[in-house]
């Protein structure tokens, strides 16, 4: 199989979807004169025109706008240029994008995705760093996805695209360079579906996004000491799979939620608590869960080091379950 | 805050109760969830366990005494608590109470107990370790933890009942035991077995005690109601029994029919409860025998609560079967089961005891042709059921050999007429013998 970008596969989706449908348009700052921070709109501009529009430099401008395009019967992609920025556009988002369809009775959808760059690089700091899946999680009326690798950067961005439902699509600027293949021809990888990554028998290690690598890690480092973990790639953080979770938990008996976000409150907690809810016997071990300390990304690249996930601290932490 | 222990009401119908086991001592220190006392009632053994905790400073009734539901038997307090109110109150100053004195026992060593109490008391294992043993039957307290922080994991469950206990005896001990039918098991030893220590068994099992003194025992809980009742039913009531042989090819093959079809919803199905269907057929027919006689009274109930005597170890218990007449023979099987079962395990509720209407009682598993089995009153009759056997008998003038039974029918004279016992156990004999009368 060809080998691509996460950048390129996310570059073909846009281009693939918007060849199709004419309703789609893209808006964002930057993203014409400077084809995306990350590059993931080079050559949009050149093919669809005007429907690629540069924005000023405010996030509740392409948000409101874009609702307002999708409620007129448009299919508007918003670029956030850093997750970090979404903040700026809450009420956008969570009241109106998200509440919409419900406040009028379904009588209109509102068919857009928001594009949203997030996780740590190198000294980004603490505005400019962060993974905030997990605000979205308690927001009903919206859906969340979480691409791990190019292929399903493609085909999550294209089930996205075509939804008639608010997806926020978030995408982590460190994989934006990662290569990987990625199928020929269209495809599409459904949202609200997990994937089992890799087949174990010992304990069940649920993750998503940049975490998936430290999650492979972490399965490595176990296998030395002859434990054979399940990989579980999320894909979907809203609506999550639970049904894969819990199958695979009932045969492993264990469970860790590795991800990049801050560890208190994040997407590791409500999947902790569900198999606690639905299936506490059949645990033999204690639920894990790993992610950020809660406190700021810090600037200093030693104190940003330590910040991040350590595959050998949680292979530890988890072979003590044993 | 002081608290009484009362005598607990275990069940509408308890009156009272005999205390037959103390787990604690005066002056012991008790956590709630503790086990204070057993109660045995009405032949039902009762755990009772602290739903407050404290020191144990006073116990009233010692084990082996019966006291009426709500009488005081025990108190806990705190340690330097006065509770001479209580007892005063209570015992009405009978005489002037030796409280127990816990002022000894010293903060350090109350805590020390505590501590042990602590440790011994929940045992760390992981959920899945926890339903495995549920499942498997095993109790946790006796599986070895290997897990994280000393918990019970799954695979310490797995190893334990992968380990059977094995008995270490050298191999001249082992020869020595099979040839004289000894149960190494029986040796108590902690090292390895040697023929000496089975040479010292047989002779020490071989001796005659009739040097030492005999064993004697009083009569308490669930032997005492036994010997009570059984006394009190020969004397009051003028008891006949009636035997008539059956003929049991059709309910064998009947049963045989139907036995792999049970089997098959996990159900066992045995004469007893085949019988029970004739019986909860025929006894709303036959009012005098599903009836009760108190003083003057003649009570025919309109609903039968078929008991069955079932042996336990320590005697003998008879829960019923309640609205049998109601049941299809699937339920009857179910029932009965489940009422044997718990009576065996010591589970059965108060109220599964009471308010039987009629008795059965089979004891042909023992090769019985013939007995004379005693009503439980305030019931008229008993159905006596004994062993299936094969029996040369006369048919059309010629000799067969057929499976044969007996039944033994009890009746209270006194209500029951002669006939109508001789009437109703013939109508059990009909339908036995064509069990399709069933079907109606």
């Amino acid at each position: 199989m060809r080998e691509i970008t996460f950048s390129q596969a996310t570059l073909e989706a846009m281009a693939e979807e918007m060849r199709l449908d004419e309703d789609i348009i893209v808006m964002g700052e930057d993203i014409v004169r400077q084809g995306g921070i990350f590059g993931q709109f080079k050559g949009l501009p050149a093919e669809f025109g005007e429907r690629i529009m540069d924005t000023p430099i405010s996030e509740t401008a392409i948000i409101g706008a874009s609702v307002g395009a999708a409620l007129a019967g448009l299919r508007p992609v918003a670029d956030m240029h850093y997750a970090d920025f979404l903040g700026v556009a809450m009420d956008e988002v969570f009241n109106q994008m998200a509440k919409i369809r419900y406040m009028f009775g379904g009588q209109t959808t509102v068919p857009m995705v928001i594009r949203a760059p997030d996780g740590l690089s190198l000294s980004a700091a603490a505005q400019h760093s962060q993974s905030i899946e997990a605000w979205f999680m308690n927001i009903p009326g919206l859906m969340v996805v979480t691409p791990s690798n190019p292929a399903d950067a493609k085909g999550l961005l294209k089930s996205a695209i075509r939804d008639n439902n608010p997806v926020i699509y978030f995408e982590n600027k460190i994989l934006y360079k990662e290569k990987g293949p990625v199928p020929d021809g269209e495809y599409f990888v459904p949202i609200g579906k997990a994937k089992v990554a890799k087949e174990g028998s010992d304990i069940t290690i649920v993750s998503y996004s940049i975490a998936m690598k430290k999650a492979y890690e972490v399965a490595d480092l176990l296998a030395k000491d002859g434990i054979n973990a399940e990989i579980i790639d999320l894909r979907t953080i809203v609506p999550y799979d639970k049904e894969t979770i819990l199958e695979s938990v009932k045969k492993t008996h264990r469970l860790a939620i590795i991800h990049e976000a801050v560890k208190q409150g994040g997407v590791g907690s409500e999947i902790a608590a569900y198999v606690a809810e639905e299936a506490v016997e059949y645990l033999d071990a204690p639920i894990k869960r790993f992610g950020a300390p809660f406190t700021p990304v810090p600037f200093s690249p030693p104190l940003e080091n330590a910040y991040r996930l350590n595959s050998e601290k949680i292979a530890k932490g988890l072979k003590d379950l044993f | 805050m002081a608290r009484e222990i009362l005598m607990p009401k275990l069940g509408l119908t308890m009156a009272e109760g005999t205390v037959t086991k103390w787990f604690v001592e005066e002056g012991n220190n008790v956590k709630v969830g503790d086990k204070l006392f057993e109660v045995e009632t009405d032949k039902l053994t009762n755990e009772i366990i602290a739903d407050t905790e404290g020191i144990v400073r006073k116990i009233v009734v010692q084990a082996g005494e019966t006291v009426p539901v709500k009488a005081l038997i025990g108190v806990i307090a705190d340690k330097n608590e006065d509770i001479s109110g209580i007892i005063g109150k209570n015992l009405g100053n009978k005489e002037e109470e030796k409280v127990a004195d816990t002022s000894y026992i010293s903060d350090v060593e109350v805590n020390e107990i505590k501590n042990t109490k602590e440790n011994s008391d929940y045992i760390l294992a992981t959920p899945y370790a926890k339903k495995l043993s549920y499942e498997k039957g095993i109790d946790l307290s006796e599986v070895e933890a290997t897990g994280y922080s000393g918990v019970i994991l799954a695979k310490d469950v797995e190893r334990y009942q992968n380990d059977k206990p094995r008995i270490k005896a050298t191999p001249a001990a082992k020869k020595m035991a099979s040839e004289n039918n000894i149960d190494l098991s029986a040796i108590e030893k902690n090292d390895r077995i040697k023929k000496s220590d089975v040479a010292g068994y047989a002779t020490k099992s071989e001796k005659s005690a009739y040097d030492q003194p005999t064993e004697t025992e009083k009569a308490v809980g669930m032997r005492k109601i036994i010997s009570e009742r059984m006394r009190a039913n020969w004397i009051a009531t003028p008891m006949v029994t009636f035997n008539m042989e059956v003929d049991m090819t059709e309910f064998i093959r009947l049963r045989e029919k139907l036995k792999p079809i049970y089997a098959a919803e996990g159900l066992k199905l045995t004469y007893n409860h085949m019988i029970m269907k004739v019986l909860g057929k025929l006894l709303m027919k036959y009012r005098h025998l599903n009836a009760s006689l108190e003083d003057d009274t003649i009570t025919y109930h309109n609903y039968v609560n078929l008991g069955v005597a079932v042996d336990v170890e320590k005697g003998l218990m008879v829960p019923n079967v309640k609205g049998l007449e109601t049941m299809t023979l699937k339920e009857i099987a179910e029932e009965t089961e489940r009422l044997i079962e718990n009576a065996r395990t010591n589970k059965l509720n108060p109220d599964d005891l009471f308010n039987g209407t009629f008795t059965i009682t089979n004891i042909g598993m023992f090769g019985m042709d013939s007995f004379t089995p005693i009503i439980n009153r305030p019931e008229v009759a008993i159905l006596g059921i004994n062993r299936i056997v094969d029996k040369p008998v006369a048919i059309d003038k010629r000799v067969v050999v057929r499976p044969m039974m007996n039944l033994s029918l009890t009746t209270d004279h006194s209500l029951v007429d002669g006939a109508l016992s001789a009437k109703f156990l013939s109508e059990i004999k009909e339908f036995i013998e064509n069990p399709y009368l069933l079907i109606d």
